[in-house]
């Protein structure tokens, strides 16, 4: 012991400051108190939510569907709003598409759905149509076509325009779709158009993204069309009030009218699936109720098929089916069909001889999905249901993660830091 | 039976009772009575953030020490790369064992020229009166450590101030 140095130390120690108020120090501990338990309470809720995002569960349901390049899942849920976007990340080909509201730009945005059951968004413009899927589900086409699996646009010569959706020949090689006309029209003193411009109907090379008329329609008119298996033929019914029902076979390679039969208001080409896989029929959807254009709520419907050779149409025997139907596809022998219905999602039924068989195919988002048709017809159906990883996240998503993380990791470092300092079991010096 | 007195009320007992002797451990640590007083208000307002375990604890002194020594230790590491100006290198001070007011200056003075570990060392071993297994609990450093520091830190007041420190009492 030096007790010069205590001494000193003693004596320097008497001109100590004064105290501050207790009471003072007291609100601001107590504030500081608040502010820390605030803080480890957001903490522990950020952690929370970190955890719940854990690429745990979307892996595993990948795992549990095998990352099946042949299952269709069973149900599929709406995306994040920051999932990833097909620009930034292609996942094609997919097996399906549809459209959502889960999106940043406020507008719909299409879902694609890869094989290895990723997701992308691609966002829409105000009024876009996503495009229909090709039935290997590789190429995307719009207004123009999208190569899924390298996310770039091929420009076509002309834009299509989307209304009504283009149709893929089963092949995936060609494709039909609508230009527009010059948007010139001459309105008479009634206000009546004069004469609406036609519009051209044409064949999109998947190739090369050349197209080529292959017949003309009313500006704006609905019309629908089916490819024969093969491809060469094309089935494209048009329909307006004024100019009857017509359903013409085309042939694909020359542009010429094979047939035309004459449909009532009643009856429409059943969907791009309309063509029977023996080539020996094209089915029809008869309107029960009403007219197609009369859009009545309580429509119901009954298929019809159209012989190619004969070209008798013939009833089946069910009636009453319910929904407004497209035929999407062919499995085991049986038109496999879409029902969209005004109170209730979209169901994907198998058409039986007396009946419809419901298909386990459950998809969120708005209207009926697109399925790639090679997928529908011969893959398996009811898989896992599916659900999108937040992980897939676009690059700016990453960032308040990081920030939270880093955080975590903060606090975890002080934590420590205070545990490992030792309590001692002595006073202070008395007074 | 008597009502036991809220949290506010023992925290302001305590603060009365030991805050002038924090206060000047806390002087001797800064060697600025500016600088003293932040640091016990900074000290005790931690304290009184977490007053409630520190009481179930059962010694409110060992903690309060502790965290007024590592607060001392924060802020150096928080500072420590800031340049202090000096107008010229102070000159070795004498000791004059008659005069607090000259005690004060020299002891700064000579307490300035020591590290922050070391000051602490001294204060906890010399003013405090710990034992140097005690004095490394507080500093979370082994006891050879605080042996260390005593004997470097004692060399260096030899230096700066000679009459602080008797010649036998400079560890080897």
């Amino acid at each position: 012991m030096t007790p010069r140095l205590a001494q000193a130390l003693l004596d320097a120690a008497e001109v100590a400051p004064p105290v501050p108020s207790p009471d003072r120090l007291w609100r601001r501990g107590r504030l500081r108190r608040r502010r820390r338990r605030t803080g480890v309470v957001l903490a522990c809720l950020l952690l929370i939510t970190a955890l719940a995002w854990t690429p745990v569960r979307s892996r595993t349901a990948l795992e549990v569907s095998g990352a099946g390049q042949e299952v269709l899942p069973g149900s599929v849920a709406e995306p994040y709003l920051w999932q990833r976007t097909l620009a930034e990340s292609p996942n094609g080909p997919v097996k399906l598409t549809f459209g959502t509201g889960h999106s940043l730009n406020l507008e719909t945005a299409l879902v694609l759905i890869g094989r290895d059951d990723t997701y992308r968004l691609d966002y829409l413009s105000p009024g876009e149509d996503g495009g229909t899927l090709s039935p290997d589900g590789r190429w995307l086409l719009g207004q123009n076509l999208r190569d899924l699996t390298t996310g770039e646009t091929r420009k076509l010569d002309r834009k299509l325009t989307g209304h009504p959706p283009a149709v893929w020949a089963p092949d995936s090689r060609t494709a039909v779709g609508g230009i527009g006309g010059d948007g010139g029209i001459a309105y008479g003193p009634d206000g009546q158009p004069l004469d609406i411009p036609d519009g051209e109907i044409v064949l999109v090379d998947g190739t090369s993204g050349a197209i080529r008329k292959i017949a003309t329609a009313v500006d704006g008119a609905p019309w629908r069309a089916a490819f024969s298996p093969d491809g060469s033929r094309l089935a494209f019914h048009t329909s307006l009030p004024d100019r009857g029902s017509m359903l013409t076979i085309i042939d694909t390679r020359t542009a010429n009218p094979l047939h035309t039969v004459t449909l009532t208001e009643r009856q429409r080409l059943a969907g791009p699936a309309a063509w029977t896989p023996d080539d020996s029929q094209i089915l029809l959807a008869a309107g029960e109720v009403c007219a197609w254009a009369g859009y009545c709520t309580d429509q119901t419907w009954h298929l019809q098929r159209v012989d190619l050779t004969t070209g008798t149409i013939v009833d089946e025997s069910v009636r009453g089916r319910p929904g407004n139907p497209t035929v999407i596809a062919w499995r085991d022998g049986q038109p496999v069909v879409q029902q969209a219905h005004g109170d209730r999602p979209c169901d994907t039924v198998a058409l039986t001889e007396t009946g419809a068989q419901p298909l386990p195919l459950t998809v969120a988002g708005h209207g009926c999905a697109d399925y790639a048709r090679d997928l529908l017809e011969e893959g398996i159906l009811g898989g896992p249901g599916i659900e999108p990883s937040p992980w897939q996240a676009q690059w700016w998503a990453y960032v308040p993660v990081a920030v939270l993380l880093a955080g975590i990791a903060l606090i975890a470092v002080r934590i420590r830091r205070r545990r490992r300092t030792p309590t001692p079991e002595y006073g202070l010096p008395a007074n | 039976m008597p009502r036991k007195p809220p949290a506010a009320d023992s925290f302001r007992d305590y603060v009365h009772a030991r805050g002038a002797a924090l206060s000047r451990t806390a002087l001797l640590l800064t060697g600025d009575p500016h600088l003293a007083q932040d640091l016990v208000q900074q000290t005790l307002i931690g304290v009184a953030s977490r007053w409630e375990r520190i009481l179930a604890g059962g010694d409110p002194d060992a903690y309060v020490r502790q965290a007024l020594y590592h607060q001392h230790v924060s802020w150096w590491r928080r500072w420590r790369r800031e340049p202090v100006p000096v107008e010229r290198l102070p000159e070795p001070a004498g000791f004059d064992p008659y005069g607090p007011l000259e005690t004060t200056i020299v002891v700064r003075q000579a307490l300035r020229g020591l590290a922050p570990r070391q000051r602490a060392v001294l204060v906890l071993r010399y003013f405090e009166d710990l034992t140097e297994a005690q004095t490394a609990a507080v500093l979370g450093i082994g006891v050879g450590t605080v042996k260390s520091q005593v004997r470097d830190a004692l060399a260096r007041l030899r230096v700066v101030a000679a009459d602080l420190v008797d010649p036998q009492e400079v560890p080897r």
